[in-house]
């Protein structure tokens, strides 16, 4: 362990990637400050860019980004009231009521720190509990990889909050999608109309970027509600919010905890983490009633959750392939793309990679730390950057970066179709993680599906006589049918 | 029609769509003798999620439409979509260097509104950002950019 440490160490302290993380970070913590915009879009607009980096560089500049991003949401709840990301919507409630007050350095250099105090132990938890998951995974089969696969699909079509049914369309979807190319196992062409540059299939970095990118840009110019953003707030030096960490030691760990158990559950992460830390923290306090009128309390919970959720997202991504929000998605399908299979064995088979995950996470870390404490007063320029620079710039990254994916004019095609998807999918009001996580687990459900039913002798029942499968599929049925006969229930008592 | 009575509507078109371009698909032997449902099994998933979801949008609580663009919005959006489109016609047959600096210079103007952004710091904004786009790309992470079919 020490030696890959050690190895890991040594890639990290190179010139080149050395600035790539220092970049990553500093990006990602604007671009998770601004709303709208989010360390997600900037890991989609970067993706292309880490093609020729080697899988140990990028997935240390893909890190970084993910711990920049999600430590920066926090700057637009504050300053602004408008979460950078859904990581920080619970920051807002009492956040922003700092800033109303005036003291906005109070409720930031909390965050500071409570961001830093949920990434480093929870990567820490990662490292120990990756091993020994994965030595356990290892042991599974195609039916019990199936059976995870559908169950952290069915657990995030669940969590789409009374959009269940567009949850399930928005599956379809991605499914969908990643039927386009070569079918795996047997290798026939499937809904490529003939196309060769079709039977590769969508590219990742395509889908996202007209998916996400080009629609959010499309969407938000489109608004044109950006004007009003960056007021003038003053916001001076860091102050070391000592008191208000020892008065919430309680509530930190518990905060933590929620973080860690609600990250690693497949297809949670962040965006739900801090707002069960927040409800958490209001029902268990002696002050509740303080709660929505600046509370430091409200503010430490969400932001110690969300950022504990990277390190619980992080075990089922490297011990079993299964990635635990949409961010480890994007990471999953970056270290695809540089050819490292994920999975139980990514462990063994690429322990460099691993390992830098960790270290690259955890250096983040401390970094944002240093960056947020030093460059405080710097917070509402952030803000202020004018979306007529950022956009046009954005725009150029989205159909470059398409294009560079493949060095053919095919794929700024098909990303430029990929973004009417996405402006459908923001029409419809769809939600985007289970399109996200269906179109990256698609291949592996598939796969292992068909494995497992031509390698049983019972077909289908093979699924259920099996314990591990019987249990997940089980438990995703119910996921899933539970809350449509809620609904049934509570349409029939509406109408009694 | 409520909004998602039409999303559902459109969900059961996907679905009737999907599975019938799946049940073209043709079953190769070796799937076939190995006794697993082959190519069509997955796009069959996915018109069955398609069915269910149309059929529980359709038959849900209608709730009150949220106005997601007012005209002028959807107005704005064209424009913006037209420029992403005449930036990926200007990519294939003038290049990067040439497309991105006007794509850019467009763009910027367009989203400035009634900002007012001197000419000149719109030129030198174009004309940078397009160089350190190529230097990072061509340069440093040594990619491809398009050069042009005209050129």
């Amino acid at each position: 362990m020490l030696q890959y440490f050690a190895e890991a160490m040594t890639s990290l302290l190179t010139p080149g990637c050395l600035a790539l993380v220092f970049a990553g970070i500093m990006l990602g913590v604007v671009f998770g400050a601004i709303p709208g915009l989010g360390g997600g879009l900037l890991t989609v607009l970067v993706l292309p860019m880490t093609y020729k980096m080697g899988p140990v560089i990028a997935i240390a500049f893909l890190c970084a980004i993910y711990v920049g991003g999600t430590s920066g949401s926090f700057i637009g709840s504050v300053l602004m009231g408008i979460p950078g990301d859904v990581a920080s919507i619970s920051t807002c409630f009492d956040g922003y009521q700092f800033t109303k007050k005036g003291d906005p350095v109070r409720a930031l250099s909390a965050c500071t720190v409570a961001n830093f105090i949920g990434t480093v132990p929870a990567m820490i938890v990662a490292m120990i509990a990756c091993p020994v998951i994965a030595s356990i995974a290892v042991k599974l089969g195609p039916w019990e990889f199936f059976a995870l696969g559908m169950c952290a699909l069915a657990m995030i079509v669940s969590l789409s909050k009374g959009k269940l049914f567009k949850g399930l369309m928005s599956t379809g979807l991605g499914i969908l999608i990643k039927c386009i190319g070569m079918a795996p196992v047997c290798g026939t062409s499937r809904f490529t109309f003939g196309s060769y540059y079709l039977s590769g299939g969508v590219s990742l970095s395509c889908m996202m970027l007209g998916v996400f990118a080009t629609a959010t840009v499309l969407v938000e110019y489109a608004r044109g509600d950006k004007a009003t953003l960056g007021s003038n707030i003053k916001v001076s030096r860091f102050r070391w919010p000592g008191k208000d960490l020892l008065n919430n030691v309680g509530n930190i760990i518990r905060s933590w905890v929620i973080g860690l158990v609600i990250g690693f559950l497949p297809g949670m992460g962040s965006g739900l983490s801090n707002v069960v830390a927040y409800a958490q923290a209001k029902s268990s306090s002696k002050h509740a009633d303080e709660f929505g009128k600046g509370c430091i309390d409200g503010v430490i919970a969400p932001e110690v959750a969300n950022n504990a959720s990277v390190g619980g997202a992080l075990i089922p991504f490297i011990a079993l392939g299964i990635p635990g929000d949409g961010s480890t998605a994007l990471l999953l399908g970056a270290l695809t793309v540089q050819g490292v299979v994920t999975g139980p064995l990514m462990i063994r088979n690429y322990p460099a990679v691993v390992y830098m995950i960790y270290l690259a996470c955890i250096f983040s870390a401390i970094c944002v730390l240093i960056f947020e404490m030093i460059g405080m007063p710097i917070f509402p320029a952030m803000l202020k950057i004018p979306y007529h620079f950022l956009y046009p710039c954005i725009l150029l990254l989205i159909l470059v970066g398409a294009y560079t994916s493949s060095s053919n004019m095919f794929s700024v095609v098909c990303c430029i179709g990929m973004g009417f998807v996405g402006l459908f999918m923001s029409w419809a009001d769809l939600p985007t993680t289970p399109f996200m996580l269906s179109f990256v687990l698609g291949e592996l459900l598939e796969t292992n599906m068909r494995r497992a039913l031509s390698y049983s002798a019972n077909g289908w029942v093979s699924f259920l006589t099996r314990p591990v499968s019987c249990v997940l599929l089980v438990i995703a049925f119910l996921m899933i049918v539970v809350p449509i006969v809620r609904m049934i229930f509570a349409a029939m008592k509406n109408t009694d | 029609m409520k909004k998602d009575r039409l999303i559902g509507v459109i969900s059961l078109i996907m679905c009737l769509v999907v599975f019938i371009a799946a049940r073209q698909l043709k079953i190769p032997d070796s799937s076939s003798a190995t006794g697993e449902p082959g190519p069509r099994m997955f796009p069959y998933i996915a018109a069955g999620l398609f069915f269910l979801s149309g059929i529980g949008l359709i038959l849900q609580r209608q709730e009150e439409d949220e106005v997601f663009l007012n005209g002028k919005q959807w107005i704005n959006l064209g424009k913006l979509l037209l420029v992403i489109i005449a930036y990926a016609l200007g990519l294939y047959f003038v290049g990067f260097v040439i497309a991105s600096p006007v794509m850019l210079f467009i763009a910027m103007t367009m989203m400035a509104g009634e900002k007012k952004v001197p000419l000149w710091v719109r030129i030198v904004y174009c004309i940078l950002i397009t160089g350190i786009i190529w230097l990072l790309f061509v340069r440093i992470f040594k990619t491809v950019l398009p050069s042009g079919l005209l050129f």
